[in-house]
Parts: structure tokens; C-alpha cells; sequence
């Protein structure tokens, strides 16, 4: 009974945990509470006091209603949350089953339903919380799987009378004239019984006592080893995909192709994880602290106004031919150069649900350019300079990308006098021409970033005011003007950052650009007010300036050296494009390309006032913060170029490479082709036939091992008694000489023993069949010995008898002397 | 004892392999890491447990211990000792199954299976039960197989070792009511005292004569035998019991052939318990000399002092003897004349009248004066032997059905 209770409180939290499991996932706290609830009133009043059990008809009742539940709640569902349904209804299921009986059907179905969940919960689930908790949920179905199999092989036992029993049927006996019952009927028939004298529950609790958990926990370890070097060592093929699918749903800020400003509300700070960023020297390989970092997401160059008191930035629509999405290539790459940065990004995808497709922007710093790690799918908009993944050949969504592009953002610190403390990101992005194509996209973008709405001339008057003021500024000189400007948003302490506009909304005036009304009236706002701002005072002086969107900042791990920045710290800033004369040095030259300019970046964002300081919870933090990092990276988003690197890590990429390779070319042959999609090729008849005769091929060759092995034992087993049967011999030879006074010396080898008592014999009088007998004892024992052979049964005993003639023959030499 | 084992799926494990591979599948076309990593938990498991289940099969034997002969409808004690000749691995669960089978070696169709809770490296476990064979005969238990599962469930192993125990199962036991006392104890030669001394205690001294098989070492008179030289036993009671010479008749009609009719099926199985009743009682409690014959399809004879051995041997045929349509009840009778016992009593129990015996056996004439008792006719079998009363018997005896409370106990364990 004890056991059987320890199960029923195992199959509980086992429900509880993957219910845990289940609820981390969806981010709903109050599944995994109640289940918490439920199980504990279970365990206490159907199976410790049994006072609740639910009949069948109610239980079966109960689940069809849900059932019926759930259904309504699938169909009503968006697509990517349908998956939630089908998982609540096993939770659901779960919770009726538990306050029924347990039998050992109950139980099974319990634990099948909890693996489902756990299934579920993979699809839907990125923390780490969620893997420790799956290796706890691991260890614990192991234990349970294997106290229940116990449990129901006995209660099988226990339930099976009719193979206990066997009942011999009474024929019909006629009675005698009496009419009395014969008393001895019991003769012809009966019962024939058998029963065990143990009661199955003390079987089970037996079972269970002696060492069991201890077994059983050790086993669980190691099949988490195992489950370590299966998950590692498993073949990934197909494309680089391998991401976590989309399916959790999330609702996520995050960059998108326009910024509307007007709008009268709050935006919430959202302290949300959107990215992680590792800097690396591509010269050395070692991180690289690159401080405070601008991760260019969108650049905005159009700029509309309602005139309801409501303006929009957007990025231009242009049609492309799809090849000229590519992104470039580093033309002078070269691993040794010192500047070269490579940044590894994961990113929080968003989708914009408005678009069916939706092609989610990435983020980088810019300039970049692709390497050979980088993804296809990483795509940029030579017009807009927009970082994007390409989702129109895939048709499942993925959660998070990861993906490699190099910078030569960090070539030098010269030209531009720095604007911002402690950045080493060059602030100036030099324009290089080589082609007609590029000329043309640079005329373009010029076009698209001059000029600004009639609306806004109260905008400009006030800028040529504030120019006019500045005496000493040479109003044709890009840098000096924007930089003046963005010094003038950003240090004057009439304009404050502030994240709502509620506070402002008495102020607002509707009629006007919002804009202008920021700039000239209540002077309140976020970065997008005072970029949008920057950006159309310079537009008004006549130069070209964009709105850029992306993420600024973040905090740094110091643990894992990388950069994790919240949804909080996406930012807006603005870049002005400054004419070839004002650039200065540049860090890199590009042989047979015209310098057409160069993109300068303001941010007339105040800086926060707030100083932080670390302490020692910020380490941990971080360090679970790394720990999530590395959990994303080495097992949510592991792909077949990752396990390559690996390989390599640990010395064996060539030979997996050339196994791959040459396995490839095989398999290529006989007509498939993994690249082309893994499904396809499984339904390939070649594909199937092939499998088939490969599983076949390998359970043949398994057997034949084995049977080669069984084999070998066996004759090892067979030559080490017939060694040990010819030593017992010779031994036996010693042991009669000895008794005789005749005894090998240590000097002595076997064999000249042999010729020494086979003399002594012959002149003694012994036969010569006797005479001979030490030597061929000895010969026979080298040649079994050393020389591989082995002592058949007969010559065996032949040998025994002959020593027993010789036994009886010294006994009678001796007697007779 | 060979033993080959081998491994099967469960149905279980059939399940567990399917979403197994399903979630292996799903993991490779979806392309999503957790399910890998989920595939490899279902995957790790199965593979230990096919080397555990491999493992601790190796090195296990069986024993059994049971009783060579038991009485039909008593229960009986059979132990199981299992034992693990490994270094180091101990086994879990493992079952042991017998099965009961019939005299021709055809399995009858009990089964019963024995759990070993654990054995450990280098010792062994012993498991006991309890069996009941309603009917006499000779049967063998044998081990069907024997396997463990443990710890999963997914996999079995199992391997068919040949291990039987012979067991031969005694006729009934009954009461032998106060008439047939009468019909035994002699009548009192030349004694004018009428002091009956009956009982069960050895009584007064009363002579001394030589040991013989049997008789117990208490009653040895050591200065006697120290002066003859021989074991001399004081006697302690007079010869009070009448000489007795019982015949076993066993005879069916030709009529049946080869299929029993139950009537006689029934006289068969009432004479061979009555007399098995018989036999027993003359060596436990009366008599100083046993004069036993039967006559069925085979024919044997016994006159000797009684004595357990004597009993035990005597009760191993009848657990054996059928009835036959030409059995040879003149010898029996020719058997019995020629002891030469003066005032011999003989009683014949046998599976017809008197009439028909003596009809189809016209030498037999010395029968007519016996004591002839028709197994046929039950109620005159009930004069001088009865069914064991218990109050399970009682209640179960008219439905052919017997329990013990052995059973009773064991069950509502269970």
C-alpha cells in the first residue's frame, strides 16, 4: 500500500510538472496553481481518505463537456493559438482523471497525457527555466514509468484468478431412490488452486524497498547523459533553419516600418528581452566591448501629415527584383584586419499580423556586410538600406533568428568629434560609388530625404531664428549646422524626454504638426519627437537627413560578453547626409569608387541622469542571463552549421565531413537529395526502399554480430576449461611423482623434466608406454598452452586412466624395492 | 537447467516506440530543437532498459521445493528459491511462472505466477505458495517461464528453463466411523475380563518382543536388549485388534470403453479413498499386521507390520490406480486365503455387488462371507465411512467445490 500510494503521489507531480511546464510557456501562472490544488485535494481525499471518487458516467460526462469546450475555444482561436487549446483540454482531462479510482489504466492515461503536455509545451516554450524544469520532468517520469509498470504487472497478477483457479465441473450424478444429495460428489470434481503466499501490495512495497530509487535515480542520470550526446551528435540536415517555430504567439514591441507620431497616451516601458548581441574581433576571435552600441533597424525618410494633429514616417515602398536583395559581401575582407567586428545577433522577431506577409526587420550595426555563416534568408533593400528575413519561401513562422554579420563600424575614432560619451562606434558612415546602379539608389535616397511639408514653415522660421542667433556658425556647413542643432534639442532644458503625452495633452495644440507643436509649444516628448524634429529642422536648411529606428544601448554581460537590450531600448535618431568635403579621413579606401558623402548621426535625445552602479546581484542576473543566452544558442537554435563548429571543436569535423560528404554523393545518387526538404525525400519510393533495405541490412548484421560474439565467448568459455582441464593434468602427473620423491626443480623446464623422469622410468623397468607418458603429457600441455589448441574429452580421459596405470605401476616399484 | 532468454516488446513498449518515433519525426521535419531533445529523453530510457532487462536475466536460476507426495484437497506448500549467481547486479521483479501439468505431461491449465520482489548479486530469494489438487493422480509443477520487465515496462525478457517437480497426489482423506472399529477390533479370546482398553495411549506393559520397523525407540527395553543383544520393545497392549484383510476391487464395465461413466467414476474414486482411509488407520493406530490388496489395472499385495513406509508406498499406488474392466480379484482372494491368518476379517471394497463380483469371479467363493462393501451404493458406504466434516466442507461439498481456509486467508491478503 505504501508503494502504491508513492505512486499516485509521483503520477501527481508529474501532472504538476508538466502542467508547470505547460503554464511557463503560455506565461499563465494560474494553470500550473491550479493543478497544484487540484492534485494535492486529489491525493488527499480520493486517494489517501477516499472520500471522492467519480463515477465513470460523471467523469466521461465531465470530459465530453469540456471537450466540447475546447472545441468552440480551437475554432474561435487565431491560428497560432490553437495549439494553447489543445493543451489546456489534456490539463483539463487530467484534473477529472485524478478524482477517479486509480486503476492502472488511469494511471497510464495520466501518464500519457502528461507527456503530451510536456510535447506541447517544447513547441511553445524558449526559457531556460523551461529545460530545467523538462530534465527535472525527465527524472521524474522515469521513476514514475518504472514504479507503475511494477504496479500493473502486479495488479495483473493479482486480477487474473481465472489461471489461479481452475474449476473441474461436477457432472450430473444420478441420484439414488432416496433422493439424497451424494456427499461425495466432491470427489469427481473441485477446485484446483494455487495462490502466492505474499499479498501483492507487500510484493510491490518489496520491490520497491530494496535499493530501488536509488537504482532508479541513477539510471535517470545517466539517460541524461545520454540524452546530452543523442541531442548533440543527431544529424541536422536541410537548410539552416532549425529556429525555435513561432508558435508562443507573444505579442512583442519591437521595430516596424513607420512611426507615427500624435497620438495623445502612454508608451509603456517594456522591459522585455528583444535582443542579444556578441561583439567579436574578427582578427582574434575575442569579444569585443563595443560601448553602447546603435543597432540600426529602419531607416524612415518619408515624412506625411494629416493635419488632424497626427504625422507618419515611413520607409519607401520600392519594387525590386529579388536577386538585388542580396546583402554584400565584405569586398576586402580579409580575417587579419584589425577593424573588422563581427556581430552575432539573436533577435525577438515581430510580425506585423496586419500584413499577411510580413518580412520581420533585422537589426545591425551598420555598415555591414554578410559572411559565409550568415543566413540566406538575411536580406537587405539596397534603396532602404532595411536589414530583413527573407520569410517568403518558409511557411512556418520562427520565434527568434540568429544571425552573423561583420562591421567595419569600428574602424577608427577619427573624423567627427565625438557627440555622445564613450561611444567608439564611428559616428560618420562614409557613401562609396562604384557602380550605375548604386549612383542611381544614391540619388534616389537623396531625393527621398530632402524636402519636408508646407506645413511645417513655422518650423522652419524658428530654425532660421536659431541659426541666425549663432553668429559664429557657417550655416552652409552640414556637420557644424546639424551638430548645433542637435546640441540645442538635446541640452536645453526646456525640452524634456518624457515618455507620455498625457501629461501634456492640455498643451497639445491639434491643429498643428505635431512636430511643430513639440518644437514650438509644449516641448514634452520621447526620442521619436526629438528626432523627427532634428531630422525636419535640417530638412527645412535644405540638407538631407532620415530617421533612423533601432536599439541603443542595453545592458552588458559581463559573464557572457554580450549585449542584451529590452524592448525599452529601442530609440530613434537621425542621420544627415554631410558632402564630400566635410568628411575628412576615412578609415577604409575602396579603390575605383567615388566618395559621394557621408551619413553623419545625431541623437538630440536628452541622456537619462540616472548613474548606475553595480552589485553583486547584478552578477547574478547577468549570470542567468548567460545561462538563458547560452541556452538559446546551443539548444533552442542549434543548426547543422553549429554542430559542424562543434565537431571541429572537438577535432572531428574533417572526418564527419568527409563521411558527410561522401554519404551525400551516395545518397545522391540513388536520388536523394536532403537539401531539396526532408519530407519530400521521405516519400521518394528510392528513399523508402532504401530505408527499409538499410533497417534490414542493419538488423542482419547486428544478429550476425552477436551470433559471431556468442560464438567467440563460447569458444573462450570451451579452450579456458579445457586449459584449465590440461593443467589439472600435467598438475596431476607432478602431484604422482612427487609422492614418489620425484620433483622438478625451478631451474627446470617442463620438458626437461619430462626426458629426466622418463629415463629414471626406463631404467627402472617400467614400460615403455609408461616411460613416455611424462613426455607426452608435457608436449601435450604446450601445444594446448601456447600453441592455440584444445584437449578433446576422450584424450582427456585416456590420459587420466594412463596416469592411473602409473600411479598403481610406482606403487608396486616402490613396494617391491 | 538451459535456459535461452530473449527480448520482446510489450505492448507498453509498442506505444512508447510510436510516439517515440513520432515526436523523433516531427523533431527532423519541423526542424525544432526541443523535440530533439524530447526524443532523446524517450530514447535514452528504452535503450537502458533493453541492456537492464538483458542484464539482469543473465545468471538467474530456479529451485523448487515441494512435497513429493501431497493429499488430494489439502493444500500444500511449494517454495521457489531464486538465485542471482552475478558479481554485481541485483534483479528486480522478476516472475516466476508455473504450471500445473497432468500425468501425460499436457498442461492442465493453472498457472500461477510468483514474484521475486529482489534478488541481489551473489545471494538468492525464496518465494513460497500454496497449491491444492482436488484430485488424486500424479502430476509434475513445471516452470513455464520466467521473465522481468523491470524497470520500464517497455521491454520483457524471458527465457523458458525445463524444470519440473513431480508430485503425486494422494486419494481423499474421510472418517472411518465407530461400525468399521466394531468390524476390526477382535473379539476378546480367552479373556473373562471384559476391560476394554481402548484408546490412544500405549496402555499397560503387557510383553516383550523384537523391534520391528516402525515401532517407536521410547518403547526399546535397553537391559533386555543389552543381555540378548538385540533391540527388544516392550509391548503395551494385547493384541486386540482382529486380523484384518482388506481387498481393493476396482472393476468397470466393458460397456464404457474407454469413457468413464460418472456413477462409476464416482465408486472408483469413493473405494480407492475409502480404502486409501483404511490403509491409513491400520498403520497409524490399530493393528499389528497390515493385510492390503488391490485389484484394478494392475494388481499388487502387501502384509507386513504396519508402518509409515509401508503406508506411504501403499498410498503411492493407489494415487496411480484406475479401475479395469478385467481386473484379477481371484488372486487378491487367493492371495488373502493363503496368509493362513486364523479369524481373518476380510472386508473387499469394491465398484459392484458382491453378486456381479462373485458372478464374474466363481473362484472367489472364500468372498462370500466377507465384508463387502459396494462403493456404488453410497449410503451404505456411509456406515462406515464418512467425508471429512469441516464447515467449508459442509457448505461446499453438495456444489463439488472445496475451499480451506488457507485459501480464505491468502485471498483476502491478496
Amino acid at each position: 500500500m505504501r508503494t502504491e500510494r508513492t505512486l499516485q503521489l509521483f503520477i501527481v507531480l508529474t501532472a504538476v510538472l508538466s502542467t508547470s511546464l505547460l503554464g511557463i510557456s503560455e506565461q499563465n501562472p494560474m494553470l500550473p496553481v491550479l493543478m497544484v490544488m487540484i492534485g494535492t485535494l486529489s491525493f488527499v481525499l480520493t486517494d489517501s481518505l477516499k472520500w471522492i471518487k467519480l463515477p465513470k458516467i460523471i467523469a466521461n460526462l465531465g470530459m465530453l463537456i469540456i471537450a466540447t469546450y475546447t472545441v468552440m475555444e480551437f475554432i474561435a482561436q487565431p491560428s497560432q493559438r490553437q495549439l494553447y487549446s489543445i493543451a489546456r483540454l489534456l490539463v483539463y482531462v487530467q484534473m477529472i482523471m485524478l478524482f477517479q479510482e486509480k486503476t492502472y489504466r488511469i494511471f497510464g492515461q495520466l501518464c500519457v497525457f502528461s507527456l503530451l503536455q510536456v510535447v506541447v509545451a517544447s513547441l511553445l516554450s524558449v526559457s531556460l527555466e523551461f529545460g530545467f524544469l523538462l530534465f527535472c520532468y525527465a527524472i521524474l517520469a522515469v521513476v514514475t514509468m518504472a514504479l507503475f509498470s511494477n504496479y500493473k504487472m502486479l495488479r495483473r497478477i493479482q486480477m487474473s484468478k481465472s489461471r489461479r483457479t481452475m474449476v473441474v465441473p461436477v457432472e450430473d450424478v444420478v441420484a439414488d431412490d432416496t433422493e439424497s444429495k451424494n456427499p461425495w460428489l466432491f470427489l469427481l470434481g473441485g477446485e484446483y488452486k494455487t495462490i502466492a503466499k505474499r499479498s501483492y501490495a507487500s510484493q510491490l512495497d518489496g520491490i520497491v524497498s530494496n535499493g530501488f530509487f536509488k537504482h532508479m535515480f541513477g539510471s535517470a542520470a545517466v539517460v541524461l547523459l545520454f540524452v546530452v550526446v543523442f541531442f548533440y551528435a543527431i544529424p541536422r540536415s536541410g537548410s539552416s533553419a532549425w529556429q525555435h517555430p513561432g508558435m508562443t504567439g507573444k505579442q512583442r514591441t519591437g521595430l516596424t516600418r513607420e512611426m507615427r507620431l500624435g497620438g495623445i497616451g502612454n508608451i509603456l516601458r517594456d522591459d522585455s528581452l528583444a535582443l542579444r548581441v556578441v561583439f567579436i574581433k574578427e582578427s582574434t576571435g575575442e569579444p569585443f566591448e563595443a560601448v553602447d552600441p546603435y543597432l540600426v533597424g529602419t531607416y524612415l525618410t518619408k515624412y506625411d501629415t494629416s493635419g488632424d494633429g497626427h504625422a507618419n514616417w515611413s520607409a519607401p515602398s520600392v519594387s525590386l527584383h529579388p536577386g538585388t536583395y542580396e546583402v554584400e559581401y565584405y569586398k576586402q575582407y580579409d580575417e587579419h584586419l584589425d577593424y573588422l567586428v563581427r556581430q552575432e545577433i539573436t533577435l525577438e522577431l515581430t510580425y506585423n499580423n496586419a500584413q499577411r506577409s510580413s518580412q520581420p526587420l533585422l537589426v545591425g550595426v551598420e555598415p555591414s556586410f554578410r559572411i559565409t555563416d550568415t543566413p540566406e534568408k538575411v536580406r537587405r533593400n539596397p534603396y532602404t538600406g532595411q536589414l530583413f528575413l527573407d520569410t517568403r519561401s518558409r511557411t512556418a513562422r520562427v520565434d527568434q533568428m540568429r544571425y552573423e554579420l561583420i562591421t567595419t563600424a569600428y574602424a577608427n575614432r577619427s573624423g567627427v568629434e565625438e557627440t555622445r560619451t564613450l561611444t567608439n562606434q564611428n559616428q560618420i558612415q562614409p557613401i562609396f560609388i562604384k557602380s550605375g546602379r548604386q549612383r542611381r539608389q544614391y540619388y534616389a535616397v537623396y531625393r527621398e530625404c530632402s524636402g519636408y511639408p508646407e506645413s511645417l514653415s513655422q518650423l522652419k522660421d524658428f530654425t532660421d531664428v536659431l541659426l541666425e542667433e549663432e553668429v559664429n556658425l557657417d550655416r552652409s556647413n552640414v556637420t557644424a549646422v546639424s551638430s548645433f542643432l542637435s546640441n540645442f534639442l538635446r541640452s536645453n532644458t526646456d525640452y524634456q524626454y518624457s515618455l507620455s503625452q498625457f501629461d501634456v495633452a492640455s498643451q497639445r495644440n491639434q491643429d498643428m504638426d505635431p512636430v511643430v507643436d513639440f518644437v514650438l509649444n509644449h516641448k514634452t516628448g520621447h526620442c521619436e519627437y526629438f528626432a523627427s524634429a532634428l531630422a525636419l529642422m535640417l530638412r527645412t536648411q535644405g540638407f538631407q537627413s532620415r530617421v533612423v529606428m533601432g536599439f541603443f544601448g542595453g545592458e552588458y554581460n559581463r559573464v557572457g560578453k554580450h549585449y542584451r537590450m529590452a524592448n525599452s531600448n529601442a530609440h530613434a535618431w537621425v542621420e544627415v547626409l554631410i558632402p564630400p568635403a566635410e568628411v575628412g579621413e576615412v578609415a577604409i579606401e575602396y579603390a575605383d569608387a567615388d566618395l559621394m558623402g557621408a551619413w553623419l548621426r545625431l541623437d538630440p535625445t536628452p541622456l537619462s541622469e540616472e548613474t548606475l552602479t553595480r552589485s553583486m546581484v547584478d552578477d547574478v542576473v547577468d549570470s542567468f542571463e548567460y545561462l538563458q543566452y547560452l541556452w538559446d544558442n546551443y539548444v533552442l537554435r542549434i543548426d547543422p552549421s553549429d554542430q559542424g563548429k562543434m565537431l571541429g571543436a572537438m577535432g572531428l569535423e574533417k572526418i564527419g565531413q568527409e563521411n558527410a560528404e561522401l554519404s551525400v554523393r551516395f545518397l545522391q545518387m540513388v536520388g536523394v537529395d536532403f537539401s531539396k526538404g526532408f519530407l519530400r525525400n521521405l516519400l521518394n519510393p528510392t528513399v523508402l526502399v532504401s530505408i527499409i533495405i538499410g533497417f534490414v541490412l542493419i538488423l542482419i548484421f547486428a544478429k550476425t554480430v552477436g551470433r559471431l560474439v556468442k560464438r567467440s565467448k563460447r569458444h573462450r568459455r570451451k579452450k579456458r576449461r579445457s586449459l584449465q582441464s590440461t593443467v589439472a593434468v600435467y598438475l596431476k602427473l607432478e602431484q604422482i611423482l612427487a609422492r614418489h620423491k620425484i620433483v622438478r626443480q625451478h631451474h627446470q623446464t617442463q620438458r626437461e623434466f619430462a626426458m629426466i623422469v622418463g629415463s629414471r622410468f626406463s631404467t627402472s623397468g617400467l614400460n615403455e608406454n609408461l616411460c613416455t607418458l611424462p613426455k607426452r603429457i608435457v608436449e601435450l600441455f604446450y601445444r594446448l598452452r601456447f600453441g592455440d589448441n584444445e584437449l578433446d574429452v576422450e584424450l582427456e580421459s585416456h590420459l587420466l586412466g594412463e596416469l592411473a596405470i602409473l600411479r598403481t605401476a610406482l606403487a608396486e616399484n616402490s613396494k617391491s624395492r | 537447467m538451459h535456459k535461452k532468454t530473449r527480448i520482446r516488446i510489450t505492448a507498453q513498449g509498442v506505444y512508447y516506440v510510436l510516439v517515440m518515433f513520432f515526436i523523433l519525426g516531427g523533431a527532423i521535419i519541423r526542424e525544432v530543437n526541443m523535440l530533439v531533445l524530447l526524443s532523446g529523453m524517450l530514447c535514452g530510457p528504452l535503450l537502458l532498459h533493453w541492456r537492464m532487462v538483458k542484464a539482469s536475466m543473465c545468471g538467474l536460476t530456479v529451485q523448487r521445493s515441494a512435497p513429493a507426495v501431497v493429499t488430494a484437497g489439502k493444500p500444500f506448500q511449494v517454495d521457489m528459491k531464486l538465485t542471482n549467481s552475478r558479481q554485481r547486479l541485483g534483479s528486480w521483479a522478476v516472475k516466476a511462472t508455473d504450471e500445473l501439468l497432468l500425468h501425460d505431461g499436457s498442461t492442465s491449465g493453472l498457472e500461477l505466477d510468483v514474484v521475486f520482489d529482489y534478488v541481489g548479486a551473489q545471494s538468492d530469494s525464496t518465494s513460497s505458495c500454496y497449491w491444492q489438487i482436488p484430485k488424486r493422480g500424479k502430476y509434475s509443477i513445471g516452470l513455464r517461464r520466467i521473465e522481468t520487465s523491470f524497470p520500464l515496462g517497455i521491454l520483457r525478457c524471458f527465457g523458458s528453463p525445463m524444470s519440473q517437480t513431480e508430485i503425486v497426489v494422494m486419494p481423499h482423506q474421510g472418517h472411518l466411523t465407530p461400525q468399521w472399529t466394531n468390524v476390526i477390533e477382535s473379539d476378546h479370546h480367552g479373556l473373562n475380563d471384559a476391560n476394554r482398553r481402548r484408546g490412544y495411549s500405549e496402555g499397560d506393559y503387557y510383553a516383550l518382543r523384537d523391534w520391528r520397523s516402525g515401532d517407536s525407540t521410547r518403547w526399546i527395553h535397553w537391559r533386555t536388549t543389552a543381555r540378548v543383544g538385540d533391540l527388544m520393545v516392550r509391548q503395551f497392549e494385547q493384541q486386540r485388534d482382529r486380523a484384518v484383510g482388506v481387498i481393493l476391487d476396482l472393476h468397470t464395465s466393458e460397456q464404457s470403453g474407454n469413457r468413464i461413466d460418472s456413477n462409476d467414476e464416482l465408486a472408483e474414486e469413493l473405494a480407492v479413498s475409502m480404502a486409501s482411509t483404511i490403509v491409513r488407520d491400520l498403520c497409524q493406530w490399530h493393528g499389528s499386521q497390515l493385510n492390503f490388496s488391490y485389484a484394478g489395472e494392475t494388481q499388487n499385495s502387501w502384509t507386513s507390520v504396519p508402518s509409515r513406509a509401508v503406508d506411504q508406498e501403499i498410498q503411492r499406488k493407489l494415487a496411480m490406480l484406475r479401475s479395469s474392466a478385467s481386473n484379477d480379484l481371484s488372486t487378491c482372494a487367493q492371495w488373502l486365503g493363503g496368509l493362513n491368518q486364523p479369524g481373518l476379517r476380510i472386508v473387499v471394497i469394491s465398484t459392484r455387488s458382491i453378486t456381479d463380483a462373485l458372478a464374474a469371479n466363481p473362484d472367489c467363493s472364500d468372498l462370500s462371507n466377507a465384508l463387502w462393501i459396494d462403493c456404488t451404493d453410497h449410503q451404505r458406504v456411509l456406515r462406515y465411512f464418512r467425508p471429512k466434516t469441516s464447515r467449508s466442507n459442509n457448505k461446499h461439498a453438495e456444489s463439488g467445490v472445496l475451499t480451506t481456509p488457507v485459501f480464505e486467508h491468502a485471498e483476502s491478503m491478496a
